[in-house]
């Protein structure tokens, strides 16, 4: 089959309302159900726009219903120029004589949906035909009876925005099979009637997807907040507004960093907890995102709205979460807290992941170099899932441990005098790979010296040992009597 | 009466015998073509026989039809009773109310063309389906819209002249693929479009029987 021309003449009908009464301008939806008749060619279909001019049927619903009884106008189209598949614009393809501010722009003539297989072979029912490069879907019936259809979308609008999508159908028939149709529109025209049915959706506002890069951070650390926004209306540009309270513990970060592709202006003051987005547009079927560095205040699992507001197409939320998690806490004791040089004790750590902390700690770790004249052996071992390691004689150095949510760990090392005194030792930072660093902690272990034993001179040793002799001898005397 | 006056009515007269035997007293032979709208339900489907959903013949129409043009024609509903494939009879299936001597009779509603293989599969461009005993042919032209047909065979007296009548009818849904289309009326809901349809008459010789459903 050759290329389609689509025809259809103007009608006759009066120009005086809206599809809503006095309502010009109004969001169009519903659906437009309708009939008429066509000429087909192998060149062209036209429609017969005076005595089989489409008619709008009572079916119609909502912005169509008012339009029942009055006839559309349909614009022709030249399949050379607007191919199936190709988008188009084909201003007023569609006019109404009961509604002359509104009109359908023709953006998309589809492809037909069947193959050609079957467009040849011998008639049967039930047999389907689209011939390569048309628009249309031939079946047979019976033997001796076909149909036609084809699909369209557009776009209408009552006068001005707001725009609506539209999906249109039209079905034809024919008393006799599809490859004696195309036979016959090789060389000539068949006359038939068709009807069409419309569905206009009102545009619907963007989505909205947010999230937070990173989605943990460390107390008082940063992320990037994205607010992504896409339009799925596949023909009506959007008007844009963003409103995003940023929740308790979360703050614009002092470098906001803002990023933004929506157009309009954002608002983002560092140390405030508002984002905004006004006069943003985006384009049907376009995506653009605002973006802005936070600052995690408050330790917890943060929960984040923004709303989007389409101007005339409602609104939509996207949600995200942000984990901010605290540095691990960290306490140390000697036990006992005082030895005599030559004794010994045991230094114990306590690493605390602090309430209200929503995660694990993970990388904990810190260092504990000890004063001089305390000291420590020379080794690892296993502690709170990492390893502790003590090292240069008085280095204590922990590496790679975990605490659970709301848990703390212990581990304790044995600590040796080298000299007697009062030693406070206090840790380096404990720090953690999730939640940053926290504090240190200091304890106090006192090495006395060892207490004297009483010893005698060395006349008082002779003076004993000879009161021994003598005792002795008297003792050994009486025994022999 | 003067006489050019008896020559009007005479002239008159005539013409109407002529018009009459052309429309009134002869098989009806032809193409007609016409729009309206209906109702699928689960009851079957009602025409619509009043206002803007009436059938109207157009002007495509032709033969014993084309006389018939822009005005309405009156079609009964089809039923349960009627089953696809199955010989029926439903006098004054199709009346016309510029031809009163003209009726059809629905003699058979023919089985759908598709098979029902795709029928509850997730909506799909170019998915057919004719549910088991349906006599529909239903086809997603998109995802989300469709186009269901159904055909039938009859017989048409004109002033007693036989003739034998196959039509089709088509119509679309430009919101629903043909599953939400099964679903809503599962759910015993209805569907109110628009139509088209084409009939196409042949004579009967005197005692010829109609073929019904040959066309298959």
């Amino acid at each position: 089959m050759k290329s389609f021309l689509f025809r259809m003449a103007l009608a006759a009908g009066s120009l005086s309302a809206a599809f809503v009464a006095g309502s010009s301008g109004a969001t169009v939806t519903g659906n437009l159900n309708g009939a008429g008749s066509l000429v087909l060619t192998s060149a062209a279909v036209t429609f017969n726009n005076a005595q089989g001019v489409f008619g709008i049927d009572i079916s119609s619903t909502s912005s169509f219903a008012p339009l029942a009884g009055t006839t559309a106008t349909l614009q022709s189209l030249t399949l050379a120029a607007d191919p199936p598949g190709v988008p188009v614009s084909v201003a007023n393809f569609m006019t109404f004589a009961a509604s002359p501010a509104a009109s359908l722009t023709l953006t998309l003539l589809r492809p037909g949906v069947f193959s050609s297989a079957a467009c040849g072979a011998a008639p049967a029912a039930g047999q389907t035909c689209t011939l390569a490069g048309s628009p249309f879907n031939f079946t047979n019936l019976t033997t001796t009876s076909s149909m036609v259809s084809f699909a369209i979308k557009g776009t209408i609008a009552d006068g001005s925005p707001p725009i609506s999508d539209i999906e249109g159908v039209f079905t034809a028939q024919f008393d006799s099979n599809y490859q004696t149709v195309l036979a016959t529109i090789g060389t000539g025209q068949i006359g038939t009637t068709y009807s069409a049915s419309f569905t206009s959706a009102a545009p619907v506002s963007a989505s909205v997807t947010k999230s937070f890069a990173p989605a943990n951070i460390p107390l008082n650390g940063t992320s990037t907040m994205t607010i992504a926004l896409t339009n799925p209306n596949p023909a009506t540009a959007l008007t844009i507004a963003i409103s995003d309270p940023l929740p308790t513990g979360l703050v614009v970060a002092g470098t906001p960093a803002v990023a933004n592709a929506c157009g309009g202006s954002v608002t983002a003051v560092a140390g405030t907890a508002t984002v905004s987005l006004t006069g943003g547009s985006l384009a049907a079927g376009a995506s653009c995102a605002v973006s802005v560095d936070v600052q995690g205040t408050l330790t917890g699992v943060i929960t984040n709205i923004a709303t989007a507001t389409s101007t005339g197409a409602g609104t939509s939320t996207g949600t995200a979460t942000l984990t901010v998690i605290g540095p691990p806490t960290i306490a140390k004791t000697f036990s006992p807290a005082a030895f005599i040089l030559g004794g010994g004790s045991f230094v114990t750590f306590t690493l605390t992941n602090p309430a209200g902390n929503p995660d694990t700690l993970a990388g904990v770790g810190f260092t504990d170099i000890l004063p001089g004249g305390l000291a420590v052996s020379n080794g690892s071992s296993p502690a709170c899932g990492g390893t502790v390691t003590s090292s240069a004689g008085n280095m204590i150095v922990l590496a790679g441990a975990s605490i659970v949510a709301g848990g703390t760990c212990q581990f304790s090392v044995p600590v040796f005098a080298q000299s007697t005194g009062t030693f406070t030792n206090t840790t380096g930072n404990v720090a953690s790979a999730n939640g940053g660093t926290g504090g240190v902690a200091s304890a106090t272990v006192v090495v006395a010296a060892p207490t004297p034993i009483p010893t005698l001179d060395d006349l008082t040793l002779i003076a004993l040992a000879a009161l021994l002799a003598v005792a002795t001898c008297v003792g050994l005397r009486r025994k022999q009597r | 009466m003067p006489i050019a006056g008896r020559f009007a009515l005479g002239a008159c007269l005539a013409l109407m015998s002529i018009s009459h035997a052309a429309l009134g007293q002869t098989p009806l032979t032809g193409i007609l073509n016409g729009t309206g709208s209906l109702v699928l339900s689960p009851s079957g489907i009602t025409f619509v026989n009043a206002g803007t959903g009436t059938f109207k013949v157009d002007i495509t129409s032709t033969g014993s039809f084309a006389p018939l043009a822009l005005t309405t024609a009156s079609i009964q509903s089809i039923g349960q009773a009627v089953v696809a494939g199955t010989p029926t009879s439903v006098p004054n299936f199709i009346t016309f109310a510029a031809q009163p001597t003209a009726s059809v009779t629905l003699t058979l509603l023919l089985p759908g063309a598709f098979t029902s293989a795709a029928c509850a599969a997730a909506p799909a461009v170019a998915q057919t389906c004719t549910p088991t005993g349906s006599p529909f042919s239903f086809t997603n032209v998109t995802a989300t819209s469709s186009t269901v047909s159904f055909a039938i065979a009859g017989t048409a007296s004109n002033a007693g002249a036989p003739s034998s009548i196959t039509a089709v009818f088509t119509a679309q849904l430009s919101d629903r693929s043909y599953q939400s289309v099964l679903a809503s009326l599962a759910a015993a809901g209805s569907l109110a479009t628009t139509y088209s349809a084409t009939l196409r008459a042949t004579a009967l010789s005197a005692g010829a029987v109609p073929a019904s459903g040959s066309a298959r």
